[in-house]
């Protein structure tokens, strides 16, 4: 059985590994694409993401994918500019 | 003459809209209140603006540009249709290329504000910009 500190660390390994590369891509219409492998996020790339939508409605969709959406390609699509 | 449309866009970064529009290579002209735009003609037109590209920066027979904030946040652009029409050409003030900037600086300017991200590599392919970040 594993403690709690190979644990904390396993888990701090697993976040870092989802992060260590992360895309954006911009399309020619202005849209924003957040390529992500997995839909699990940390709070401060969260916290990035919000602050580059600017739009409520988006973030909160944004919120939801991560919170209860398994999306298996993992690209999610931001629209950006309305 | 003319007429204007006008459009709400998303974008609500004051600083981001303008150093935006300096790199697409115009030189917009800031107010504190909102200016009345003028007409291919030097007419003015009852359409109001705080940030407006001139005319004699996009084309000869172009009108002015403008972007006003609205009770939300979000700016409004003030774009006549002689000005949409030739965007369609690609030519003039193509506003999916303003986007697209905006877009860049915004990611940029956000990832470098916190201490945790830094921008890896920024590359254009195939008309898309690509944005890598990584963990510092």
């Amino acid at each position: 059985m594993l403690e709690k500190s190979e644990i904390i660390k396993a888990e701090k390994d697993a976040v870092k590994c989802l992060e260590e590369e992360i895309v954006f891509e911009i399309d020619s219409y202005g849209f924003i694409n957040f390529i992500r492998r997995e839909n699990i996020i940390s709070d401060d790339l969260m916290r990035i993401l919000e602050n580059i939508i600017e739009n409520e409605d988006e973030i909160a969709s944004l919120k939801a994918f991560f919170d209860y959406k398994y999306k298996p390609d993992g690209i999610l699509n931001i629209p950006f500019c309305g | 003459m003319s007429e204007y449309h006008t459009c709400e866009i998303e974008l609500k970064d004051k600083i981001i809209l303008i150093e935006s529009l300096k790199e697409m290579g115009y030189k917009p002209v800031i107010y504190d209140s909102p200016q009345k735009l003028r007409g291919y003609k030097g007419d003015l037109r009852i359409q109001k603006a705080e940030i407006i590209i001139p005319k004699s920066q996009i084309s000869r027979a172009s009108n002015d540009i403008g972007f006003n904030r609205g009770k939300n946040g979000k700016y409004t652009l003030y774009i006549s249709e002689y000005d949409e029409s030739i965007a369609e050409t690609g030519r003039g003030f193509v506003l999916n290329n303003l986007k697209k900037t905006y877009a860049k600086n915004k990611i940029i300017k956000e990832v470098s504000k916190t201490s945790k991200y830094k921008l890896k590599t920024i590359e254009g392919v195939n008309n898309k910009i690509k944005i890598k970040i990584e963990l510092k």
